[in-house]
């Protein structure tokens, strides 16, 4: 066996493992504010998970690991030796293993993404200096990184705030509900649509248009919302006798809901985190097969490499994870958890056709802070906040410490 | 865990709140008992029942103090966590009334002077439908982040806490009414009963006080 193949099964192994902590830890946080409400049993969102974040890996998560594994720094300060790349980007991947590891063991909150970047970042710096880095690109990702909590939260605000104004808090919440709640559904399912279609899977020719893609995501949406207007008009169909039996009763319609918005946010999240695990994986794979250039084409095989792990991951460890948060989140209504994670999944999967590795994680916190600030949440630990400002100012360092001492180890060696 | 939502978002305390609401009207529903008893003249129906209403009440106090726990300084709510804990205060504080009653009636030997007997079972009758009213506010708290403490929901609510005010109000005239009764009487009961019983009379008129003080609180919720 010759230095590349060793090279490239570590690579392998070490992509599949991160592939597969993302599926035991993240997902599992993300499907949570589902189980916690009641929305969905246990059984059913482990297997919602499966399917939507397999389809948002393989499906659309081609975009952010071409920036993960080509757009955070120059590939030519390589030079052409592949190796190097190759070995390289495997010490990323275990630079950000070994720091979400070592955060989740003592209880830091950490992001995948801010791991998976600062290790790229570190190794470019090691191999070709500060010119290594694309300055502009990392800027812009560090202003999605500010912009995408913020603007999650300001959409939940929002969302909340019309069907606390529309829906719940009218006279009639029930009538209201029978009319809105197609139109949500049809809403997300339009957007699960747009986010297969519209710079989707090249390989597999489904990487469409703006507008092409509107035009065939909108009649899906609209139909899937003619589709539901019967299970509305079945599950909010009794007058309740108390206007706060009505407001119960359609609490309890909006759990219907949020299994809708959960598809909706494991896609999202499949198609932008599967990049942190996969991006530098396919940078190596390219580098490897077809040399160095500097738009990483990202094939499906290594995708489905991606999206299997996160699937093992989930699988073998992440159920447990989902209980025990399921088992702790009780405090967030329905249309509180609905507005939240539908903002959440819009922000990430906008992210995701921009082709932004973004913070999963980091996006869902201000998404329930937004809808905390509509009153819809009876209480939030602020304190918490403290412990993700420092894990921000500390995780890019670190995992570019990291990745840089990797990369000067290989550069030794190799 | 990468950002563990389940720390993020702390546990509800407004069903425990129902929950102690619920506990102090079970509290307040044996006094009717108690005094029933006293007017048969049933003395030992009326130790044991100002015991239970003692044991219920230590157990609304033990609630109370859990409720309080679980709200350290560090949390963003949906209301403020001054009213809040107030609200739990004067919600307690109607289950003490009950209690106090219950050990007023047992202090000493009562009899209850007959023509006190209807105004005394009118007089609570009011007063533990203020108790009911308040607890049907309470119950509508959790219901309240539905609707982020506006809307329909909300103006509802208002109403039900005018309704409390207003019930409030005629208990009050109650107490009044059966106290001048009372007092008709001073010339035929001792002085020191006309005093136990103007004591009684008051600690029971408290309860409905109190149970409207809860209404104010949950204003306070719907104002902000």
């Amino acid at each position: 066996m010759d230095a590349a193949s060793i090279i490239m099964v570590f690579a392998a192994l070490s992509g599949l493992y991160m592939a597969w902590s993302i599926g035991a830890n993240d997902v599992a946080n993300a499907m949570g504010t589902s189980v916690g409400s009641g929305a969905l049993k246990f059984s059913h969102a482990i297997m919602i998970a499966m399917v939507f974040e397999f389809a948002g890996a393989f499906f659309a998560g081609g975009t952010v690991s071409q920036t993960v594994g080509g757009g955070i720094i120059h590939l030519r300060v390589f030079e052409e030796n592949a190796l190097l790349l190759a070995a390289g980007m495997t010490g990323c991947l275990l630079a950000a293993s070994s720091w979400l590891h070592f955060a989740s063991y003592w209880g830091i909150p950490v992001s995948t993404t801010q791991s998976i970047v600062g290790a790229v970042i570190g190794l470019g710096l090691v191999v070709g200096g500060p010119a290594a880095v694309d300055g502009r690109a990392v800027f812009t990702v560090g202003v999605a990184w500010v912009l995408s909590p913020l603007l999650a939260g300001w959409l939940s605000y929002l969302c909340f705030q019309h069907l606390a104004r529309h829906v719940l808090g009218s006279s009639d919440p029930l009538a209201r509900i029978r009319r809105v709640g197609p139109i949500l559904v049809g809403v997300i399912v339009s957007s699960l649509v747009l986010g297969v279609i519209f710079r989707g899977n090249a390989s597999l020719r489904l990487s469409l248009e703006l507008g092409t893609s509107a035009l065939i995501a909108v009649p899906i949406g609209a139909a899937a919302a003619f589709a539901s207007m019967p299970v509305f008009r079945r599950l909010a169909s009794r007058k309740a006798e108390s206007l706060p039996d009505q407001v119960r009763m359609a609490e309890r319609v909006f759990q219907l809901l949020q299994i809708v918005t959960a598809c909706y946010l494991a896609f999202a999240h499949g198609s932008n985190d599967v990049a942190n695990a996969i991006g530098p994986l396919a940078a190596i794979f390219h580098a490897l097969h077809d040399g160095i250039s500097q738009t990483v084409d990202v094939s499906s095989s290594v995708l489905l490499v991606g999206a299997v792990g996160i699937l093992l991951g989930l699988a073998s460890y992440g159920y447990k994870v989902m209980a025990t948060i399921g088992r702790g989140i009780t405090a967030l209504t329905p249309s509180a958890g609905f507005s939240a994670v539908f903002a959440a999944a819009t922000v990430i999967l906008f992210g995701t056709k921009l082709g932004l590795p973004v913070s999963a994680s980091h996006i869902m916190v201000g998404a329930v802070i937004g809808v905390g600030l509509a009153r819809s949440v009876a209480a939030i630990n602020i304190s918490l906040l403290r412990s993700i400002l420092v894990s921000w100012v500390v995780t890019v360092p670190v995992t570019a410490s990291l990745a840089a001492g990797l990369a000067w180890g290989a550069q030794y060696l190799l | 865990m990468r950002i563990p939502l389940t720390r993020l978002i702390a546990r509800n305390p407004f069903p425990s709140v129902t929950d102690l609401m619920a506990r102090v009207v079970a509290c307040c529903d044996d006094v009717p008992v108690l005094i029933d008893a006293l007017i048969q003249g049933d003395q030992a129906t009326v130790v044991t029942m100002a015991k239970q209403i003692s044991t219920k009440e230590c157990a609304c106090d033990a609630a109370k103090t859990a409720l309080r726990d679980a709200l350290p300084s560090g949390l963003f709510m949906s209301v403020d966590r001054r009213d809040l804990l107030q609200l739990v205060s004067q919600i307690d504080d109607i289950a003490d009334c009950a209690e106090d009653v219950g050990v007023l009636l047992t202090l000493r030997p009562f009899t209850v002077p007959p023509p006190l007997v209807e105004p005394l079972r009118e007089l609570l009758h009011e007063v533990l439908e203020t108790v009911r009213i308040s607890a049907e506010v309470v119950a509508n708290v959790d219901v309240l982040l539905a609707s982020g403490f506006g809307g329909a929901v909300a103006k509802e609510t208002m109403a039900l806490i005018s309704q409390l005010g207003r019930q409030e109000h005629e208990a009050d005239k109650r107490q009044d009414r059966t106290a001048k009764i009372l007092f008709q009487q001073e010339d035929v009961i001792s002085p020191v009963s006309i005093f136990m019983w103007s004591k009684v009379l008051n600690k029971i008129g408290d309860m409905a006080n109190h149970a409207e003080n809860v209404g104010d609180r949950v204003r306070l919720f719907l104002a902000k």
